[in-house]
């Protein structure tokens, strides 16, 4: 397999109803494996529509999304609910933790989909992934005793306790100040240096400017390449 | 910390609203379980009150007629002689019936014809604890003769007025001398023309000790049909003829059931709303909880898994409130039994099956009022939920 084509978007198209344009409009993409890809733009350019879709949040109208080879698009949900949960992670501006679970059982979450408890080995990773986060010691913190930063860094660990090959991050820093935006980008950083594919979301050109590569988005198109 | 940790926490954490969607299912369940109990305890006793208006089943003994006619000329029907009851065969029959619980009275009667003042008079003879149960709406002026009462009599209204007779007075009757203990109000029945004197003394003036002309029974009929308990009658005293006064028994099973049904109606009423709350409840946790449920979505949570963690909320709600119905029906049945002077009538020991019946009720109305909401919320798309915040 390619290096570049871990996760290919091939003629995407995404109208939303009562829109004059697509909010993508047959966008061509393809990213590697390993690689960490910012994709900006101004509000409104589709940068948000495309990550969704390559992350199998919303489906595409028409065009196709190819993961090591395989459309997703026209893999059937119980295959998207898997990606979702087991090789792609997603994070967003607002950290969206559960208010009444400790910083550890937010992380947990995703291993909770069943009847089954968490095993201890389900633990003892979602232990270890907060404190990969910077986290240790705040396993049984509340969101609301959290800084921004520090709820965003769960969210992180969340998205990746099991595991995931690929990030999608739609601007994890928007919510934070200079200071926590730079170490998550920082966090990021180090992430992607392990191995993990990154695929960032961001208005930010001097957060957007440490990624490998960055591609401008208006109008639902890919502008240019970086 | 699996999938039930979720509705768990968040009940706990929504605890004001937990409590108050929890008391009001609770107060439905609650009302509907004492309302059920109450109905049954009233009646019973409302049937066993209905008894003191007469019976509703009647035992003759089995009669041959014969249609007489010559010519074309019908001369009627001849009532060929029938055997009276033997009182002491058909109690023996009656205590071996498998609803001999539901026989609440057996009153013999024993018809026998007399002379009294110069007058022929028809004498009825009772046994006055059963007859006074059985006509609990006769009213006399003077009083009732006692349970013994082997030497009163009572005269209907019409035979005390033909006989000039008052309350007090002597009667000699066969030889025998009795007080008149009262007269009846008029009954506008039969009762109005008879006098009424001790069974054992109509037997010995009819010549036929330990016998009865025909019985009337009282049957309780809300466990089962007057058909059956007649069917066992019938089964028992092969030699008699059993009839039930079906208008009788239907009209009193109404009043018994209008009473069940009234409060069923109001307990399904009350259900119904804390329903609806639960529902209104559930709705409104979905749409404060999108975000939420965006978020189980986003990480891989199926629809189905969502569906979970809402039902499985309203189970919980539904588990905790039937346990507490249960408890407070409980209270409530004394509360409401005790104002109707009925307390002792109470039922007093745990029955398992209303308690697990109460709790299966509360938990499959939880679950089937969540159902809808917690469908509406595994609808919900991750990214529509989470970017729109």
């Amino acid at each position: 397999m390619n290096e570049k084509n871990l996760l290919q978007a091939r003629g995407i198209v995404k109208r939303y109803p009562g829109a004059e344009r697509p909010a993508v409009d047959h966008l061509d993409l393809d990213i590697g494996a390993g690689e960490f890809l910012s994709i900006a733009g101004p509000s409104g350019s589709g940068k948000t529509t495309l990550l969704h879709i390559l992350s199998s949040l919303i489906q595409a109208d028409a065009g196709q999304i190819l993961f090591q080879g395989q459309d997703i698009c026209a893999a059937p949900e119980a295959v998207r609910n898997r990606l979702r949960g087991l090789v792609f992670a997603v994070v967003f501006q607002q950290h969206h933790l559960l208010p009444y679970l400790s910083a550890l059982e937010n992380v947990l979450l995703p291993f909770l989909g069943g009847i089954k408890p968490a095993r201890a080995a389900d633990i003892a990773t979602a232990q270890a992934m907060l404190s990969r986060v910077g986290l240790a010691g705040k396993e049984n913190s509340r969101p609301g005793q959290m800084s921004g930063g520090e709820q965003q860094r769960v969210a992180i660990a969340r998205a990746l306790v099991r595991g995931a090959q690929v990030l999608f991050a739609d601007e994890p820093t928007g919510s934070l100040d200079s200071v926590n935006g730079a170490a998550i980008i920082q966090l990021l950083r180090e992430l992607n240096s392990e191995g993990l594919t990154v695929v960032m979301v961001t208005h930010n050109d001097e957060f957007a400017a440490q990624s490998d590569r960055i591609v401008r988005m208006a109008d639902g198109a890919i502008q240019t390449l970086s | 910390m699996n999938i039930l940790t979720l509705p768990l926490r968040h009940t706990g954490a929504k605890w004001a609203r937990t409590f108050l969607l929890t008391a009001v299912f609770t107060l439905g369940l609650a009302s509907m379980s004492g309302l059920y109990q109450v109905s049954g305890v009233i009646a019973d006793n409302f049937e066993k009150k209905l008894i003191s208006y007469g019976a509703n089943i009647l035992v003759t003994p089995k009669r041959e007629t014969l249609r007489i006619s010559y010519g074309g000329y019908s001369l009627g029907d001849v009532i060929m002689e029938e055997d009276p009851i033997d009182l002491a065969t058909a109690q023996k029959a009656i205590d071996a019936m498998p609803l001999r619980a539901n026989i609440a009275i057996v009153a013999p009667k024993m018809l026998a014809m007399t002379r009294l003042s110069g007058q022929t008079l028809a004498l009825v003879g009772v046994d006055w604890e059963q007859e006074l149960q059985l006509k609990g709406y006769w009213e006399a002026e003077g009083e009732f003769p006692g349970a013994d009462g082997a030497f009163e009599a009572l005269a209907g209204a019409e035979a005390a007025r033909k006989l000039d007779l008052r309350p007090g007075q002597s009667l000699d009757i066969d030889g025998k001398t009795l007080r008149l203990a009262g007269v009846l109000k008029a009954t506008g029945s039969d009762d109005d023309s008879a006098l009424f004197v001790p069974l054992k003394l109509a037997q010995d003036i009819a010549g036929k000790p330990g016998q009865a002309s025909f019985l009337e029974v009282a049957a309780l009929c809300s466990g089962c049909p007057i058909e059956d308990i007649t069917a066992q009658l019938q089964e028992a005293m092969p030699d008699s003829e059993v009839r039930a006064l079906i208008q009788v028994a239907e009209s009193r099973m109404y009043s018994v059931h209008f009473a069940q049904n009234l409060a069923f109606s109001v307990s399904l009423v009350i259900l119904v709303t804390a329903c609806a709350m639960l529902i209104m409840s559930m709705l409104s946790s979905v749409a404060e909880r999108r975000r939420e449920i965006g978020i189980m979505r986003a990480i891989g949570f199926s629809r189905s898994s969502v569906f979970a963690v809402f039902v499985s909320e309203a189970l919980g709600i539904g588990l905790l409130a039937g346990t507490l119905a249960y408890v407070c029906g409980r209270f409530l049945t004394f509360y409401v039994l005790g104002e109707l002077h009925m307390a002792d009538a109470a039922p007093t020991d745990f029955e398992a099956l209303p308690f697990f019946a109460l709790i299966l009720l509360a938990a499959a109305t939880a679950g089937l009022a969540a159902a809808f909401p917690a469908w509406r919320a595994s609808l919900v798309e991750p990214a529509e939920a989470l970017v729109a915040l």
